[in-house]
């Protein structure tokens, strides 16, 4: 039974974290939230969760938001620092743009670009998932793409993964 | 834009590698703190099968209420067979009374109806004597009547009155159809200048719309109440907005509904005999309580059943709920009595004898109520007891959970003692106190007597919080759900460290 669990924390945590970090921009409380996701998942029971990487990041998810307060001091730190910088950045600088930008969208949007694009979820996953009506996944997605895209250094790196 | 979709999909592979190549700082498996939850686990670990069996319990004794209703309640008026007990029960208990008001309560035969209700902080309203309350011939002129006294009566300690004063004119409308019956359902048009109800802030707005519903209900046959104004218009008392139909159990201040389940158990006592006894407010505030004392049957406590039911009314017509109590023991049918303690109006005792579908005979103890709200069932040894506790303070009840010490909003030591009673998966109790600022300044877990139970268990334990907290603390006590791990059934309050 424990190393169901030790599997589970090592397949898992790492990218949990990660999402928790883009979306929340505070390493602290992503680990917090992370950590708090698996002993969530531990109160349920491995057996009921069906999909435990989407179940996690739905939890881990939940608990960052919690702490709006610090979230948005740190929302705020990153507009100071990620603003576009000189031409010329290199692939980290952009990056880091494009997380910055990221975290300017809206909570939800933000979520479900991470579910989407780093998670893989289907649009039907993130809807039962994240209880969002299927229909209206797509509209969100595309909305949060658009809006990053027009924050101009998100396109530009977008032009440059092609590359 | 030439290509949506793709450009999408590009700039989503994009934001993953973003994402992928931030810099983190791993825990590894041996320091997260599931690997400490599993190495050390603070709480019995949850087997669906416990919960399975606590499910089969429970429609156990949902099939047991419903497959032998007339063992549990057997009203005595109603009882054609009663002879054995319809002399031990003092005559007037059950007659009509809707012919003469209530007399003076010198010699109390029924519950004194000529009462008005109070508002208390916390708890359920409190009723109390007024002399005149509830005259007329007519179930509309009572109503009225009683009605009218709550405006200048004087609230007993530790109540309010929240009806607006001689001053402001807010009285029932005078003239037909100011007092409307439609069966359990009473009208009250008020004539209320402005709209305005001359009542400050939502809690004694609140207050005054449980004291109108308590004092019009008091009325037996009336359950529920439409509170208008200005000839049948909706009414707002200080923004709070009157739902059109307000019953007791709707606003008796409590978020829990008390349990319609029927508590049993085989006991195990034989050859017992029961003795009652009861008490209010005496417990912990606010809770009334039943006890059953038993003798004989080597200490057990013999087999037993408790159900409560809104509406005894018509056959205890002087409750407008009824909790039931049924034991496999002898009893003495002359302690039944008129109670009048809010919220215990009248306890009727009677022998159930055996019978066809009843091997053993067996005593039932109906106790009038004045509403459903919370209520418990427990047992306790040496003596053999059987005791049902009703209310308690609103904020120290759930369904699940009820704390009689500390009390809420009262003070506390360095060290103190928390009890109570909880129905809780595997008698696990959970509590939790925090400081001014909300921040957890002792946490732990205590064993109830009792759980996985449809009977409560009780428990006690003493909590010491660090020297360095002062002032007012918040005192949680919950379950941590088997199913999901959520705390469930919670129960917070405040107390002063002093």
């Amino acid at each position: 039974m424990t190393d169901g669990w030790r599997e589970l924390y090592d397949a898992e945590y790492p990218r949990l974290l990660r999402a928790l970090l883009a979306i929340g921009g505070d390493p602290d409380a992503a680990e917090d939230a992370a950590q708090e996701a698996f002993v969530k998942a531990h109160r349920s029971g491995l057996d009921r969760l069906e999909r435990p990487g989407a179940w996690l990041l739905v939890v881990g998810t939940r608990e960052l938001l919690r702490s709006r307060k610090r979230r948005r001091v740190e929302d705020e730190k990153w507009a100071e620092h990620g603003a576009p910088s000189a031409p010329g950045t290199d692939a980290i600088a952009d990056r880091a743009d494009l997380l910055a930008a990221l975290r300017q969208l809206p909570e939800r949007q933000r979520t479900v670009v991470i579910a989407r694009y780093y998670y893989g979820l289907t649009y039907d996953e993130i809807a039962r998932q994240f209880s969002i009506k299927s229909g209206t996944v797509a509209a969100t997605l595309h909305q949060a793409l658009e809006k990053l895209r027009q924050i101009q250094i998100a396109g530009r790196l977008a032009r440059g993964a092609i590359r | 834009m030439t290509n949506e979709p793709r450009d999408d999909e590009l700039l989503g592979r994009a934001l993953s590698r973003a994402v992928e190549t931030q810099q983190v700082r791993e825990t590894g498996y041996e320091r997260s703190r599931l690997a400490q939850r599993i190495s050390r686990p603070a709480r019995p670990p949850f087997g669906q099968f416990f919960a399975l069996v606590a499910a089969l319990a429970l429609i156990v004794a949902l099939g047991t209420w419903f497959g032998r209703p007339s063992d549990v309640i057997v009203p005595v008026a109603a009882s054609p067979s009663g002879s054995a007990t319809s002399t031990a029960v003092p005559a007037g208990s059950s007659a009509p009374a809707s012919a003469t008001p209530s007399p003076a309560p010198t010699a109390k035969t029924s519950p004194d109806h000529a009462v008005v209700y109070f508002a208390r902080d916390g708890y359920a309203p409190v009723a109390a004597p007024v002399a005149g309350a509830g005259t007329g011939s007519t179930v509309a002129e009572r109503v009225a009547s009683r009605i009218e006294k709550l405006r200048d009566a004087v609230a007993p300690p530790g109540a309010v009155n929240a009806y607006p004063g001689r001053g402001i004119p807010v009285v029932l409308a005078r003239g037909a159809g100011d007092v409307k019956v439609t069966g359990d359902l009473v009208t009250l048009d008020f004539a209320v200048p402005a709209s305005d109800w001359g009542v400050k802030g939502a809690a004694f707005a609140r207050a005054l719309i449980q004291q109108l519903v308590f004092t019009a209900t008091e009325e037996p046959g009336i359950r529920r109440v439409t509170i208008t104004e200005n000839g049948g218009k909706p009414t707002t008392i200080d923004q709070i907005q009157v739902d059109p139909e307000l019953s007791r159990d709707d606003i008796n201040g409590y978020d829990a509904r008390a349990s319609t389940d029927v508590i049993e158990d085989d006991g195990g006592g034989d050859g017992v005999t029961a003795r009652s006894s009861w008490s209010v407010d005496t417990a912990a505030p606010g809770v009334a309580r039943f006890v059953l004392t038993f003798s004989g049957g080597n200490g057990k406590i013999p087999a037993f059943s408790v159900g409560a039911k809104t509406n005894g009314e018509p056959a205890f017509r002087d409750g407008k709920s009824v909790l039931a109590i049924t034991v496999t023991a002898a009893g003495d049918p002359s302690e039944s009595a008129v109670i009048d303690r809010t919220p215990l109006r009248q306890l009727h005792v009677s022998v159930v004898p055996a019978s066809a579908t009843l091997t053993k005979e067996r005593m039932q103890y109906v106790l009038q109520l004045d509403d459903m709200r919370p209520w418990r069932v427990f047992t306790l040894s040496s003596p053999a007891r059987l005791v049902v506790d009703i209310g308690g303070a609103w904020q120290a009840v759930s369904d699940r959970i009820a704390v009689y010490q500390p009390t809420v909003g009262g003070t506390i030591a360095q060290s103190f003692v928390l009890s109570g009673a909880a129905r809780v998966f595997e008698a696990n109790v959970v509590w939790r106190v925090k400081d001014s600022k909300l921040k957890v300044v002792a946490e732990g877990h205590t064993m109830a007597t009792l759980g996985t139970s449809p009977v409560w268990g009780t428990f006690q334990t003493t909590i010491t919080l660090p020297g360095t907290v002062t002032g007012n603390v918040t005192i949680e006590v919950f379950e941590v759900s088997p199913r999901d791990g959520s705390e469930v059934g919670a129960v917070s309050f405040a107390a002063v460290l002093r």
